[in-house]
């Protein structure tokens, strides 16, 4: 085995296959959006080499500036909701003495696997001003609290991620709850015997263990905050106005509504280096050597 | 020890199976042979002999609903082939995707022989040299004396000059429609000026009635009801901020945009409008939650069906001031360049424009004298009805040609940039933004999307 992975031609036939798969799949595409946010494109006729102009232009939009704070609101809120959630459930459901553990763990699952289409369509309708589920709750519960859900330029945004939080919350927690079930009891019993209590024993123990595993969501959560498309392109295309815009709508707005193919993959390379900006960031803060006990 | 074993193997295959061997080698071979032949004759499938004698050929056609139950196309291809029995069809369904699939599949030569058109995919193909010139063909096969005047003069060029498409479907005017049972009950009069729909507007808020429902999720009915108060004071309505004719800072535009606001302000809609589509707003309007519903003619039908004798539309939109007449015969919607277009790299390209011709002028046929359809755009007097028009069409039958279209459905507008901008906009003004704020802002839109 060790002559093996010592013969590089050896693992350089191995990992071949996968290096081209990627290549084709993940690099050539970003590497031709790049090329062609240098051009004005309709993604028809001859495109023209227009240097920088795009990211001028970009850097002028006001849209790029509202898709990019919608992003980060998105991105924020998922964060807290989606893994605080999770993060509550997945320690409830390690804790001894919980009936019901694997009816819960699969309830909490269920929304994930569903389609984004059902759920947006079951939400449109929970949504509904005149006839949907939640301002009738407000409604028989004497509240006056009736609102315009998706037509409301300061509360669409938050509906749509809270469809976002609903459906991919399980997704959070099956990571995290796999991960606090693979820490050995031991330590739980330890401090047990210390005296902790349970809130103690999860903020001080369980919580700080399960950093590499915080930084997976993180990731996740925030990328996939500022990448959204799905959810608002079926509850609100992007609406009322652009007040659900993130910036991957802004990127199909502008390369396939409009046309502007060019100026498409400008937006698209700004919203790749968001990714990798953030990527980092979490790396780097969440970056300290591993907790040993 | 190995060479002895090999010479065995060589004399069991050589005796035994060997013979087997052959057989199979030769079935194989007359089976190869056989698929050979037949793929070769599939091949050539789209170019066949016909009995008739005639070259069969085979035209890939993309038509709305074209493989589901449609009507209209099936009656449609039932007279191209009487004239041509050698044509053939592979049908394709037009995707309802904003042009996106179409623009794609021209940016790789894959365009179908025939195709649905529109406008908003008609300027972009158009320029990147995709479609077949009719303007021949159009003087050739004499296609605008089979279709009516407005057909002929809104439905046929495009703006640069020529003919891309035959005609398909005629002048669909945006028509406001309205409830005279529930005008009737809350005592509230049928307006006629803008004073008197905003006293219609908030007296119906009054008695929690919704005065007017619009599903304004899609882009045009946002510009139709922009255009229903701008076409009092400018007859090119938005098309003309589009075209940079005018800014919304202008007097004229300013003022209409101001009256708009109001009676938004004053509750014209229902909640979540931004987010309503078609059957939501229909529904109020049909189940006479909302008193006044705005949609193309070609809902007459639906609006007569839910409302029977109730139902009315306004003649001129009650925009104007008091007392004016001014700009009411102008409308919103109009004629759109819609019908068959043809590729350019079509094989035949001859047949294939005669082909298309007979398409549309069939497809507004049937459309006319099987649906009562009547923004079809074939000559009304040349066909019977096979079912009597509604009441209200058979009054708008004789309106149209009063009518003046000198805006366009937003969808239609060749600035594609202003329009989606434009229709973003304005739904921002329905859900509260400042009206200044909204003027300021199409202005800047015109700027950025000057071409």
């Amino acid at each position: 085995m060790n002559k093996v992975m010592g013969d590089k031609k050896i693992i350089a036939i191995f990992t071949l296959p996968a290096l081209l798969i990627f290549t084709i799949v993940v690099f050539y595409p970003i590497v031709q959006t790049v090329f062609r946010s240098f051009y004005s494109w309709d993604g028809l006729t001859t495109p023209v080499f227009s240097g920088i102009e795009n990211y001028v232009r970009l850097s002028q939009d006001s849209l790029f500036y509202e898709s990019t704070i919608n992003g980060l609101i998105y991105a924020l809120v998922l964060v807290i909701f989606q893994i605080g959630l999770a993060t509550i459930m997945a320690l409830l459901l390690t804790a001894p003495r919980i009936p019901f553990k694997r009816f819960l763990r699969s309830s909490f699952f269920i929304p994930v696997v569903l389609s984004v289409t059902v759920v947006c369509q079951l939400w449109s309708s929970i949504y509904n001003p005149e006839f949907g589920l939640l301002n009738q709750i407000f409604s028989m519960l004497g509240i006056n609290y009736s609102q315009d859900w998706l037509s409301s330029p300061k509360a669409a945004l938050y509906a749509v991620i809270a469809v976002n939080v609903w459906q991919n919350m399980g997704y959070q927690f099956s990571i995290l709850y796999a991960s606090a079930k693979s820490i050995p009891t031991q330590y739980r019993e330890a401090a047990m015997i210390d005296g902790a209590t349970a809130f103690q024993t999860n903020t001080k123990i369980i919580i700080p263990m399960l950093r590499d595993t915080y930084k997976t969501c993180f990731v996740i959560a925030v990328t996939g905050g500022i990448n959204a498309f799905a959810h608002m392109n079926i509850l609100t295309k992007g609406g009322p106005g652009t007040s659900t815009y993130t910036m991957t709508y802004m990127t199909f707005r502008s390369a396939f509504t409009i046309g502007e193919y060019g100026y498409g993959c400008a937006v698209a390379v700004a919203l790749i280096i968001q990714c990798l900006i953030v990527t980092y960031c979490i790396n780097k803060i969440l970056r300290k050597e591993a907790i040993q006990y | 020890m190995k060479a002895l074993y090999r010479n065995r193997m060589m004399d069991v295959r050589n005796n035994e199976g060997g013979v087997t061997m052959k057989k199979i080698t030769k079935k194989m071979s007359v089976i190869l042979l056989g698929c050979g032949i037949f793929l070769l004759g599939a091949c050539g499938g789209s170019n066949d002999s016909g009995d008739s004698g005639e070259e069969k050929i085979t035209y890939t056609l993309n038509a709305i609903s074209a493989t589901g139950d449609n009507p209209t196309l099936e009656y449609a291809i039932s007279k191209v082939k009487e004239e041509y029995p050698n044509v053939e069809f592979e049908l394709e369904d037009f995707p309802q995707d904003g042009g996106q699939a179409l623009r794609t599949r021209a940016a790789t030569g894959d365009l179908p022989d025939i195709m649905w058109l529109n406008s908003g995919l008609i300027n972009p193909l158009s320029n990147s040299g995709s479609l077949l010139e009719l303007d021949e063909y159009v003087k050739e096969l004499d296609f605008n004396s089979k279709i009516n005047v407005p057909a002929q003069e809104n439905s046929m060029v495009s703006p640069d000059g020529h003919n891309y498409v035959f005609a398909a479907d005629g002048v669909a005017p945006i028509l406001w429609y309205y409830n005279k049972a529930l005008f009737a009950e809350h005592n509230i009069k049928v307006p006629e000026n803008y004073p008197e729909l905003l006293e219609a507007v908030e007296r119906f808020n009054e008695e929690d009635v919704i005065p007017m429902s619009l599903f304004g999720q899609e882009p045009w009915p946002l510009g139709a009801f922009f255009d229903a108060f701008a076409l009092k004071n400018n007859p090119a309505g938005a098309l003309g901020l589009s075209n940079g004719e005018g800014k919304a800072s202008d007097v004229d535009y300013a003022e209409a945009i101001r009256k708009m606001h109001e009676v938004v302000d004053a509750g014209m809609f229902q909640s979540g409008v931004t987010n309503a589509d078609y059957d939501t707003a229909f529904a109020l309007f049909a189940s006479g939650r909302a008193a006044m519903f705005q949609n193309g003619i070609w809902n007459v039908p639906d609006v007569t069906a839910a409302l029977g004798e109730d139902a009315g539309y306004f003649i001129t939109y009650p925009t104007g001031d008091a007392g004016s007449t001014t700009n009411d015969e102008f409308y919103a919607g109009g004629g759109d360049t819609v019908g068959y277009g043809v590729t350019k790299d079509v094989e035949n390209p001859d047949l294939a424009a005669k082909v298309a011709s007979i398409l549309a002028i069939s497809h507004a046929e049937y459309n006319y004298t099987e649906l009562g359809n009547i923004s079809s755009t074939v000559d009304f007097e040349q066909f019977e009805l096979i079912n009597p028009l509604p009441k209200m069409s058979e009054e708008l039958v004789t309106e149209i040609p009063n009518m003046k279209f000198e805006s366009a459905m937003l969808q239609n507008f060749p600035n594609i940039k202003f329009s989606t901008g434009f229709a973003e906009e304005v739904q921002k003004l329905l859900v509260g933004e400042d009206v200044d704020v909204f003027i300021q802002n199409i202005d800047n839109l015109i700027e950025s999307s000057k071409e």
